[in-house]
């Protein structure tokens, strides 16, 4: 493959879902691109779209309600939207793999723990049975797990949160996928499994080669593993950029919030920013910018025009008024 | 799960007495051959109608034939055909549920109508009809019976498979490149059988109690077949001579029973808000 050639490429991605009470916009006019190798974080609040567009990728947005209404998901010079669920299914966890953000309930509980690892295996390797098991024992070892010979034995159950987030792991990776997709995989984690999981995910990025889209509401976490992040809200990209640049200059006034709004552990504590307002109805278009009424910097043309991608720099997008030549501009 | 159903035996005296009773049955039938004094339809017109004595235990019925071994005999049929309906109406029904509540939208709403169609004739009636029409058998009985049963048992499954589907797993595993199919057959199914399991126990006693009453009625086996419902319908012209009718009817009552115990206390086991000390 061509070293430019990006390994996910997502153009003008639209997802709407129509239910009895109107039209839900979840995703709009989404673009990006994913490199091989690449840790990229998309961050938002909750409804901001984030998760659909991961299921988007794998094609498994409920239908009906949900639809892909327009754009192009090109993986491998294939465009994903158009492909047969034939070739979709050869596609996951073969290529593109994901995992969930409740290892407590994304395991089959009365399937042991080897056995759904080797599921895969056997489903896209054609692997005999036995050879299955001992592989995916092996892939419990790699990802971390004592004791993988007596583990592959034991039932979802009779292990704990980050044990079985391991395991999640593990079926994710039997068949070395390209892509790796992580739905806020340390949600339900304590704090100590959750540092130990993100350092898998790095390790594992780093050993396999293992490109990784992980999808938090936790900056934190995101600024932790990631080198480029998006900020999405309504369904929009608002802001794209290396994840040191983020934290230590945010552009747009929704990250600016966000960012302030992280609680701190220090002596003197502050009260807690927030953003004031709440998600707009998805249900609503608006023609200008959706984050117009929580924004603090408001302009006239908020109201009216949705802003473009405005490129500030390489590699640093953000889609706000406040960085159009013509309009004020001040804070690169 | 062996050991807890040994707990639940230790815990739910009810659950072990319907086990006791129905091992009872089951054992009785197998080896009728052994355990029963004399044949099943051996005449004897010089002892009809004897009232129970230590010869004949439960007495005799007006063919002079001895109805305890007619009652051993007679669970061969009943629980032969509550069993076959059981586990044919189960499979049959489940997996339409199954597919019904795991496609849903206009294949689920085609389906189920389609169920329902049978769910609104009274169930007895139309088992009488179908049976009736067919002609009567043991066969035909237990086809009449399937018939019958077979949409309760999708209604119950689509329910649960409706829940189940929301799974994480479910998504997890189509995420790993699972088909539909397989996602149905290896995820959706073996999560959802628990609870027809439980409904299969339970409804073991009514088909028995069905099948017997069709052969009450004249449907189902024909004599001189040792079949409890039948032996019941003939006893009702010896109204004053109880141990005719009393003795076979008592083996229906002992076996629902025991099978509805059996059901309860699985459901006991299943329920976790009723799960006190398991």
């Amino acid at each position: 493959m061509n070293q430019k050639e990006p390994l996910l490429n997502i153009q003008n991605l639209s997802v709407e879902f129509r239910t009895i009470e109107g039209t839900v916009y979840a995703i709009n006019d989404l673009s990006y691109t994913l490199n091989s190798g690449d840790i990229l974080g998309i961050v938002g609040e909750s409804g901001s779209g984030k998760s659909v567009s991961s299921l988007g990728i794998m094609k498994l947005i409920p239908n009906p309600p949900g639809k892909i209404v327009n754009g192009k998901i090109i993986y491998e010079g294939k465009n994903l939207v158009n492909i047969s669920e034939k070739e979709m299914e050869q596609i996951r966890g073969n290529d593109i793999s994901m995992i969930f953000q409740e290892p407590m309930t994304s395991l089959n509980p009365i399937i042991k723990c080897g056995k759904q690892i080797a599921e895969s295996l056997i489903l896209h390797r054609g692997l005999k049975k036995k050879v299955a098991f001992e592989q995916a024992v092996e892939m419990m070892h790699s990802v971390g797990i004592a004791n993988p010979e007596q583990r592959a034995h034991e039932y979802p159950h009779q292990l704990s949160g980050g044990m079985r987030q391991r395991v999640m792991i593990a079926m994710a990776l039997a068949c070395k996928p390209n892509i790796l997709i992580c739905d806020e995989p340390t949600t339900a984690l304590d704090v100590t499994i959750q540092a130990q999981i993100l350092d898998l995910i790095r390790h594992l990025n780093k050993e396999m080669n293992t490109a990784v889209i992980m999808i938090s509401h936790d900056l934190g976490v995101v600024s932790e593993l990631c080198e480029r992040v998006i900020v999405m809200y309504t369904g929009c990209i608002i802001e794209e950029s290396s994840s040191q640049e983020l934290f230590e200059n945010p552009l747009h006034p929704y990250t600016i919030g966000l960012i302030k709004a992280i609680p701190k552990i220090s002596k003197d504590r502050e009260p807690l920013q927030t953003i004031e307002g709440v998600v707009p109805n998805a249900m609503e278009k608006t023609d200008g910018c959706s984050f117009w009424p929580r924004c603090k910097d408001v302009m006239l043309r908020c109201k009216q025009e949705l802003p473009p991608m405005i490129q500030v720099k390489q590699d640093r997008k953000v889609r706000c008024w406040k960085y159009v030549v013509g309009n004020r501009h001040e804070g690169i | 799960m062996i050991r807890s159903i040994i707990k639940l035996m230790k815990s739910n005296y009810l659950f072990t007495l319907g086990c006791f009773i129905c091992l009872c049955w089951i054992l009785a039938a197998i080896f009728a051959d052994f355990i029963a004094p004399y044949g099943p339809i051996t005449q004897d017109l010089s002892i009809r109608l004897n009232s129970p004595s230590l010869e004949h235990l439960f007495g005799t019925d007006n063919f002079g034939r001895d109805i305890f071994s007619r009652v051993i005999y007679g669970g061969r049929y009943s629980l032969l055909a509550g069993c076959v309906t059981v586990l044919l109406a189960g499979t049959i029904g489940s997996i339409y549920g199954a597919i019904a509540g795991y496609l849903g939208g206009v294949v689920d709403d085609i389906m189920m109508r389609l169920s329902e169609m049978i769910l609104s004739f009274p169930s007895l009636i139309l088992a009488m009809c179908i049976n009736a029409a067919l002609g009567s058998s043991l066969f035909n009985t237990m086809f009449a019976l399937v018939i019958v049963a077979w949409p309760t048992y999708a209604r119950l499954m689509r329910s649960v498979v409706l829940t189940v589907k929301e799974n994480e797993y479910v998504e997890a595993a189509r995420a790993l490149g699972a088909s539909k199919w397989r996602v149905l057959i290896t995820e959706i199914i073996p999560n959802s059988v628990g609870s027809v399991l439980i409904m299969a126990t339970t409804d073991l006693g009514n088909q028995i109690l069905m099948f017997s009453t069709l052969s009450f009625l004249g449907l189902g086996s024909a004599p001189p077949t040792p079949e409890w419902g039948m032996m019941v319908s003939d006893g009702v012209n010896y109204f004053n001579k109880f141990w005719v009718a009393g003795f076979p009817g008592l083996a229906i009552l002992t076996m629902a029973v025991g099978s509805n115990f059996i059901g309860d206390g699985l459901r006991d086991l299943m329920d976790p808000k009723l799960r006190k000390e398991f």
